[in-house]
């Protein structure tokens, strides 16, 4: 067969679709972050809906790799009164599981009912959940590692506990008031 | 308006399978600095004695010269076929043929049929159009893909970085207000 212009078109074409629709790996760190606020941003790359050529019938999502799922942080009181229901079908087989009773158990297990919430409920919610990967601390296994390419911003910023703070940064902080004489602290 | 009609016809995705949908080969531009004239085809068929042909034999009598004068692109063809109805049958440049029967048809009627075929672009009325935009020429910046517009430098960063990862400050935090007020005053 030879080289037309033609055929060197149509498989640069090919080429062009191929890398159109590749499907990257993105990684996101769940780090102090809201588990359910990051639940919509990662089921928007599941389904692709932040890339330009988004259509529900097209299979365009990414991967995303969760690491620091341990670390996640929940509003209010919500370690305490988000509740998670099972029932085990039998009589009196209801039960309630409190949020932190839930991440002691399995760390990863808020943020993946929270992502399987937050993505469709169609026949594409199993195939899209199956490219999710939740690591509770930040080792990821190599096999994994080596697919990413793609960093995810978080939403939240991460604050500085003050035992991370060194000790010379602290001392050199301004002093912006005294405490009067009589005061009792 | 001219309509180029693509050989690939996609079916509709939701309902009415049966009708079959198309998209354009060309744009809009039929008409934007040059007209193409649509139609390149006219055929009369009618019956020399039959009443059906009554208003057509008429109208060929009065009106065909001056629709030959209008569409000097376009060729008309007057076929006397015995007993038959009445038909008009018209053929535009993307190869569409519409055919009318004309047998109820007053001699004012079909005027103002024949005038909607004359003018028209020539699309196809049973069909759905799906797409209303089209070009024939290839993009020069060619399609998206995930490394458009993404910057160079991230590409040496290794993953997971604590640089891209962090959160985009919206505005400054207290702490940092402090410290730049401190930073801008008189020393005492």
């Amino acid at each position: 067969m030879r080289l037309t212009p033609l055929l060197r078109r149509s498989l640069s074409a090919s080429v062009d679709q191929k890398l159109t629709f590749a499907r990257l790996w993105a990684v996101f760190d769940a780090k102090h972050q809201n588990p359910f606020n990051s639940a919509e941003l990662i089921a928007n790359v599941l389904q692709g809906k932040d890339k330009p050529l988004y259509h529900y019938h097209t299979d365009c999502g990414d991967h995303v790799v969760v690491i620091n799922c341990k670390d996640i942080s929940l509003p209010w009181y919500e370690w305490k009164y988000r509740m998670y229901y099972h029932h085990t079908d039998y009589a009196g087989g209801a039960s309630w599981t409190a949020a932190w009773e839930m991440h002691d158990k399995n760390p990863t297990k808020v943020l993946e009912k929270a992502v399987y919430r937050a993505l469709p409920g169609d026949l594409t919610r199993r195939l899209r959940m199956s490219r999710l990967h939740l690591y509770a601390d930040d080792s990821i296994p190599d096999e994994i590692k080596e697919n990413i390419t793609r960093q995810l911003r978080q939403l939240r910023k991460v604050p500085r506990k003050l035992d991370d703070i060194p000790e010379d940064e602290r001392r050199s902080f301004p002093k912006l008031f005294d405490f009067p004489e009589n005061h009792t602290l | 308006m001219l309509w180029i009609i693509s050989e690939n016809r996609a079916e509709c995705s939701t309902m009415n399978h049966y009708k079959p949908g198309f998209f354009l080969k060309e744009g809009f531009n039929n008409g934007m600095l040059q007209h193409v004239p649509s139609l390149a085809r006219l055929t009369f068929k009618f019956c020399k004695s039959h009443g059906s042909s009554r208003f057509m034999r008429e109208y060929i009598e009065s009106e065909i010269m001056d629709l030959a004068r209008q569409c000097p692109t376009a060729v008309i063809y007057l076929k006397p076929r015995r007993h038959r109805d009445p038909v008009v049958v018209a053929e535009y440049i993307n190869g569409h043929k519409e055919e009318l029967r004309c047998n109820p048809f007053s001699k004012q009627e079909l005027i103002r049929w024949i005038n909607l075929m004359t003018t028209t672009s020539g699309r196809p009325s049973n069909q759905k159009l799906l797409k209303y935009s089209a070009t024939s020429s290839i993009s020069i910046q060619g399609p998206w893909n995930p490394w458009v517009y993404k910057p160079t430098e991230e590409n040496l960063e290794e993953l997971p970085s604590e640089r891209l990862s962090a959160a985009k400050a919206t505005y400054p935090t207290a702490t940092e207000r402090v410290l730049d007020m401190v930073k801008t005053s008189q020393p005492r």
